[in-house]
């Protein structure tokens, strides 16, 4: 017979192995339906919110770039400036102009230190990387330069820079908007006005030399040039020295845009016209008065992509390759901190919703993980802003993550649509909450 | 036999063993008891019912049964027959297969502590003292809805995201009992006690969305109540009445309407990290209110016509059907408390029969089988709720228990178990078919009495 210490060393353990199953259970919807106040509810809705107000707003982008403008492990190489003119039949007539500046530091090696200005080729070597218009039309460009020191970091897109009255060649460049590769020969005269700095790199940073701006005269292209491969090219017969860019800037304008109906607002990146959407009206508010329950929270901002249609084969429109959405912070509310969501530097009440690169073109899709909070709080505290603005912008990453997708594009002149009146809610701006009944 | 081994390293061994029984069942309480019948939504949830674990493998009766190995906890008369003090605790396991007829049924399994007790004499089986703790109902139902909801996932595109709509029912009600048992002659014993019965009763339910990119909700419904009743009891013995040798007893307890006050408080929680939000409505964020519990009486006869055989017969009956309650149905709720109202409930009554054999009889020298208690019962009850209003639900059950002795004369160690079913999967009704194991440790050892040289 076992001792009293093992039989209670057995009973524990009996007990124990009871205790311990009890994790078992597999529960079916048997009962659910038992008795007058039936197990029900918990079934989640979707509720569409149309902003009470929609409308366009010009907040002019930050199209100017220079090295401190770079953010860690950015490539220099995709940003951009633009040259050109572009009637689009959906957006109208657009100007760009281009403005780089380059860093004269380089040491010269003595056959170019010491040779005549009239051996020196001077050349302005760009690469296309945008094309926006007709591909058949040449581009005639006319080079200034610039008059004086431009402040081109972070400069925005509506800020013009004085330049030489004349420019530097009397008759225009062209350029072919199908080719990658532009060079544009710079003048014996311009040479020689700017000997000094161009044959000794001590007095560069003194000297009059302070940028290019191009400016289209004829064509119906605006082209883009990339910023980091863009070289001033110092030749003589058996040496080179280049020049790399220091700072570039788009200056863009818009003419008149043709009429697109009532049910539909022109955005337009570069001159900065975004979509501004309000839910001032008390829907959202109303909706956490009534104890909802919040599952999930999305704006989305459907594009009317019928009109990405080029409207002929040798007219090149590009489609929208990102989208930014901001809010502007109501009086009280939290910093965007907080909230999840990253500040924008410049305007300080603005936060940034990071967005969904996966439903680029076809929408603005804010992260659901940054818009829970924003609506939770909503729900109960009422609204922490007061409204919020989509803008487009252009992206050279595939794949941005969400802290790319806050920040600011490179320069473009991609018009989008979105559509204001439509039969299907799923067709218009909207916030997307899932929620769930008491 | 050789109960000889020595008696306070014994006795410490039991408390530690007691001790690791209570701390493994603390996991499992506060896991809500695991899950239990669907019917335990209604009312006040399941009533718990346990006296001691003789009792229970008699049918969960046995309320005039002298016994000198058990306190039973249901009639505080039979308190008086102390002469040990002696220290209970019990945890049981349930399983329960629930169908309702239509579609798939649900397995679901409980586990919890039946009760902790402890009794001592004042006078050697003249005046004793009772305390205990165990429940008073199980809130523990679980059952669930499984649906789907489009998400748009690409633009245009959508797919349906599955999801579970959770019910549960968690916690449930107390009672700690503390009284005195006192010997009037030798026929006739009284007893009393005082019973403070609390605790709360959470309803849950929660949608989740397992893997799908949702935020779950939880949504809880807990009511907090406490009160203070009482329970008088009294107990009548005969001897040689068809036989020598044998004993007749009668027994019976009435315990006393009880009114509970409480508060009711609804949270929502939507993720499993976030501490929840209390829903206020109308500036109120808990709303007060009371429900009464109607008496409960019980009475029963057990026959002992040797030492070797025992008969126990029982009928227990309690008025729940003028159970009231001043929780309103109101805002922000969305049920009424209790579930489906005072209609709901209807009158509890039970019967069982039980037997024990005891093939050692008095003879404490035989075999070790020989000291084995063998218990047999059966019970048949109507419980207290009726989901529908209008159809009783019937629980027939078998019990079945061996007491093994131990070293320690006045110490057993129980093994009872029970199978029956409830309810019927007729109309709404769901059935349940359930067995029942419990263990439970009786220690039972002379404290603050001097030992005389015999």
């Amino acid at each position: 017979m076992m001792n009293t210490s093992s039989r209670l060393a057995v009973a524990v353990l009996c007990g124990a192995v009871l205790l311990s199953v009890v994790s078992c259970s597999d529960p079916a919807s048997v009962g659910t339906g038992l008795g007058p106040d039936s197990l029900s509810g918990g079934d989640p809705q979707v509720k569409n919110v149309v902003p009470a107000r929609l409308d366009t707003a010009r907040v002019a982008p930050l199209t100017g770039f220079a090295p401190s403008a770079l953010l860690p492990g950015s490539d220099p190489r995709a940003w951009r400036f633009l040259t050109g003119t572009v009637s689009d039949p959906l957006a109208g007539r657009i100007e760009a102009a281009g403005y780089v500046d380059f860093i004269g530091s380089t040491e010269r090696p003595s056959s170019i230190a010491d040779e005549d200005p009239d051996s020196l080729d001077a050349t302005l070597h760009l690469r296309r990387s945008y094309l926006h218009g007709d591909t058949t039309s040449t581009l005639e460009v006319q080079l200034y330069d610039l008059d004086g020191d431009a402040e081109m970091d972070r400069a925005p897109a509506d800020t013009t820079f004085a330049t030489e009255l004349q420019p530097i060649r009397s008759e225009s460049y062209s350029i072919s908007p199908t080719d990658t590769l532009v060079s544009l020969p710079l003048p014996t005269a311009w040479i020689e006005e700017h000997q000094a700095a161009l044959q000794d790199s001590s007095s560069f940073g003194n000297s009059s030399f302070d940028g290019f701006r191009l400016t289209a005269t004829s064509g119906n292209v605006v082209v883009g040039f990339e910023h980091g491969s863009a070289r001033l090219r110092l030749t003589t017969i058996t040496d080179t020295v280049e020049f790399r860019p220091e700072k570039s800037f788009t200056h863009i304008e818009r003419g008149r845009a043709p009429s697109l109906g009532e049910d539909r607002l022109l955005l337009q990146d570069g001159v900065g016209i975004g979509l501004t959407m309000a839910w001032d009206d008390g829907r959202i508010d109303s909706l956490g008065a009534t104890n909802l329950l919040l599952n999930r929270a999305e704006i989305s901002v459907p594009v009317d992509t019928t009109l990405f249609t080029s409207p002929g084969s040798n007219f090149v429109r590009p489609r929208p390759t990102g989208y930014r959405i901001l809010a502007t912070r109501a009086e009280g509310a939290p910093s965007c901190g907080p909230l999840g969501l990253f500040a924008l530097t410049e305007r300080g009440e603005q936060c940034i919703f990071p967005t969904v690169p996966e439903w680029v073109p076809a929408a603005a899709r804010v992260v659901p993980d940054r818009t829970f909070p924003v609506f939770e709080r909503w729900f109960v505290e009422g609204p922490p802003f007061t409204s919020f603005r989509m803008e487009v912008t252009a992206r050279t990453v595939a794949s941005p993550n969400a802290q790319e997708t806050a920040r600011r594009g490179v320069p473009s002149t991609v018009p989008v649509v979105i559509r204001t009146d439509a039969a299907d809610v799923e067709d218009l701006p909207r916030a997307v909450l899932t929620v769930t009944p008491l | 036999m050789a109960f000889s081994s020595p008696r306070a390293r014994t006795f410490t061994s039991a408390l530690v063993a007691l001790l690791a029984v209570l701390l493994a069942s603390g996991p499992v309480h506060a896991q809500s008891n695991g899950d239990g019948s669907v019917y335990s939504r209604f009312g006040l949830g399941t009533l718990q019912d346990f006296s001691s674990s003789q009792a229970s493998a008699l049918g969960h009766g046995a309320f005039a049964l002298r016994t000198f190995n058990y306190n039973p906890d249901a009639n505080p008369a039979l308190w008086s027959d102390q002469i040990f003090t002696r220290l209970s605790a019990g945890a049981f396991y349930q399983n329960i297969r629930a169908s309702s007829g239509r579609g798939p049924s649900s397995r679901l399994a409980s586990g919890s502590l039946e009760a902790l007790q402890f009794n001592f004499p004042i006078y050697d089986r003249t005046l004793g003292l009772g305390l205990s703790f165990q429940p008073y109902t199980q809130y523990n139902y679980r059952t669930r809805r499984d649906s789907s909801i489009a998400v748009e996932v690409t633009p245009g595109n959508t797919a349906e995201a599955d999801y579970q709509v959770n019910f549960r029912g968690s916690g449930g009600l107390y009672r700690f009992r503390g009284g005195l048992g006192y010997r009037v002659t030798d026929a006739l014993r009284v007893g009393a006690s005082v019973d403070v019965i609390f605790g709360i009763i959470e309803s849950q339910r929660n949608t989740d969305f397992g893997q799908v990119p949702l935020r779950d909700i939880r949504l809880n419904d807990a009511t907090r109540l406490a009160g203070v009743g009482g329970t008088v009891g009294a107990h009548l013995s005969f001897e040689n009445v068809l036989a020598s040798e044998d004993a007749l007893s009668i027994g019976g307890a009435l315990t006393l309407p009880t009114t509970l006050n409480g508060s009711r408080v609804l949270t929502r929680t939507e993720s499993q990290s976030v501490s929840p939000d209390t829903i206020r409505a109308n500036g109120q964020s808990s709303f007060d209110g009371e429900v009464s519990l109607p008496w409960r009486s019980r009475l029963g006869v057990a026959y002992q016509p040797n030492a070797r055989w025992t008969f126990t017969a029982d009928g227990l009956y309690e008025p729940w059907s003028s159970f009231t309650s001043t929780f309103s149905d109101q805002e922000p709720f969305n049920r009424r408390f209790p579930v489906g109202g005072e209609d709901t409930l209807t009158d509890r009554w039970r019967i069982s029969v039980g037997t024990q054999l005891l093939p050692a009889g008095s003879d404490q020298f035989s075999g070790y089988l020989a000291n084995v208690a063998y218990r047999l019962g059966a019970y048949t009850e109507q419980m207290y709720v009726r989901p529908d209003g209008r159809s009783h639900v019937q629980t027939y059950a078998a019990t079945a228990g061996f007491s093994l002795p131990t070293s320690l004369s006045g110490t057993r160690i129980d093994l009872n178990l029970e199978a029956g079913t409830r309810g019927t999967t007729e109309g709404p009704l769901v059935q349940d078919n359930f067995y029942r194991v419990a263990l439970h440790v009786n220690f039972g050892e002379r404290w603050f009495q001097e030992r005389r040289l015999r």
